[in-house]
């Protein structure tokens, strides 16, 4: 009997198996409205499978629609963010334009007599250490060397080479730079040479000669290279040292840390020493 | 071929009691059951779990509108008893009935859950089930008494006696 009796697993698992066999047995023989027994109980098995394979189609659809979703956002959002840089340059280089409108417009309503006479040329490369720039136009443009350069208030410097398309020019304050000057209000000729910082050492100004800061140096023409009256530097100090002139120091009118344009005055009216530019 | 004849003899029996016109509670009685019991106390028999199987499948034959919850009822009502039969050693008419109720109410019971799916399934009501109980144990138990009191064995010793 103890034998007999399904007491290991494999045997309930047989007893097990026999009686669902003679379920389904009886389940093939019972009829109903909708078939036999056993054919709703297949319905009952295979409509749970059926059903969670239709939600899991549907959920991989609705997962690819919602990748495929993203990745058309985040193209758009690449694209857009591409072309709101886009428009930010575009910005940028109409507000650096406009600038330059404006500077050039300044320097127009300053320098009325020279704009004919002149080019309005564009700041390529700028290196106050070393007192250069590289303005756009060249010999192709008229633009030879020793042409004066003209910036914001005043005069900024001379060019020392040019190309065929692009020149470049030695400013005030350049170690090697010299301008012959005159203070404005007197008269008295002197000399601003650059010193290699932003400042001009003027020279040769006499001990006895009236000056005073903030007053205004401009061109004398003596040297022949810029024409007489364009405002250079404004004074700022003032001292009496052991030799026989004042040590004066100014600072360039033109803001050279700043040019975005400049006016060339390519072939400027020469005019008699002494004589004052409109 | 004896037990056969005698297996058929048991489902004919059933088959009187069930007849139109007999009392109420003749279909009560679950004749065949007996044999569940005679398997289940027979520790030699080799496939009582088959043989309960084909009596239930013929109970169904019989008396059921479909085959097959019969052969699980009788087989778990053998598996059951069998169970009993092992803790309990006592082999007296006493436990032939006993082993005759609890099989009839395993019958009953595992059958009902067995058709409850195929919904076939009616009420269970308690009066009927433990009068089907009662009166199966009741068969069992006289089976049991005829099977301790070895009738047949006495009838054999008187026919050898008449015979000398």
């Amino acid at each position: 009997m103890v034998r007999i009796l399904p007491r290991s697993r494999s045997r309930s698992l047989r007893v097990l198996l026999i009686w669902i066999l003679l379920e389904l047995i009886a389940g093939g023989q019972v009829r109903s409205r909708s078939g036999t027994a056993l054919g709703s109980w297949l319905h009952a098995v295979v409509s749970p499978v059926i059903t969670a394979g239709r939600v899991l189609v549907h959920g991989v659809q609705n997962l690819s629609w919602g990748f495929g979703n993203t990745w058309n956002l985040v193209s758009e959002n690449t694209r857009l963010r591409e072309a709101l840089a886009a428009q930010r340059a575009r910005t940028l280089v109409l507000e650096n334009s406009l600038h330059i409108q404006n500077e050039a417009d300044h320097l127009v309503v300053h320098y009325p007599g020279f704009v004919t006479h002149g080019r309005i040329e564009t700041c390529l490369v700028r290196n106050l250490d070393n007192g250069l720039m590289k303005i756009s136009g060249g010999w192709s443009d008229g633009i030879h060397r020793d042409a004066p350069i003209l910036a914001g208030l005043g005069v900024a410097g001379r060019v020392i080479r040019s190309g065929p398309h692009s020149s470049w020019v030695e400013l005030l304050t350049r170690a090697t730079a010299a301008v012959a000057v005159e203070i404005k209000d007197s008269g008295i000729p002197a000399l601003a040479a650059g010193t290699g910082t932003s400042s001009l050492r003027i020279e040769y100004i006499p001990r006895r000669a009236h000056v005073l800061k903030a007053m205004v140096l401009t061109t004398s023409g003596a040297d022949g290279i810029y024409p007489p009256g364009l405002p250079v530097a404004r004074i700022t100090k003032v001292r009496e040292g052991n030799g026989p002139f004042l040590e004066v120091r100014a600072t360039p009118l033109a803001d050279l840390g700043r040019i975005h344009v400049c006016l060339v005055l390519v072939d400027w009216p020469q005019r008699r020493p002494g004589e004052r530019m409109p | 071929m004896i037990l056969v004849l005698l297996v058929l003899a048991t489902f004919g029996a059933q088959a009187v009691l069930t007849v139109p016109g007999a009392p109420p509670w003749a279909s009560s009685t679950l004749l065949p059951l007996v044999w569940v019991v005679w398997l289940a106390m027979q520790p030699e028999e080799r496939h009582p779990f088959i043989v309960a199987i084909v009596l239930g499948l013929v109970w169904d034959a019989l008396f059921e509108p479909v085959i097959g919850p019969g052969g699980i009822a009788f087989s778990a009502a053998l598996l059951v008893v069998m169970w009993l039969a092992m803790h309990v050693a006592d082999r007296s008419p006493l436990a032939w009935g006993g082993g005759g109720a609890i099989a009839a109410a395993s019958t009953l019971l595992v059958r009902h859950v067995a058709l409850v799916p195929l919904g076939l399934a009616g009420r269970i009501d308690a009066a009927p089930l433990l009068r089907s109980i009662g009166l199966t144990a009741g068969w069992c138990l006289i089976v049991g008494w005829i099977v301790q009191a070895n009738l047949a064995g006495h009838w054999r010793r008187l026919r050898a006696r008449k015979l000398r």
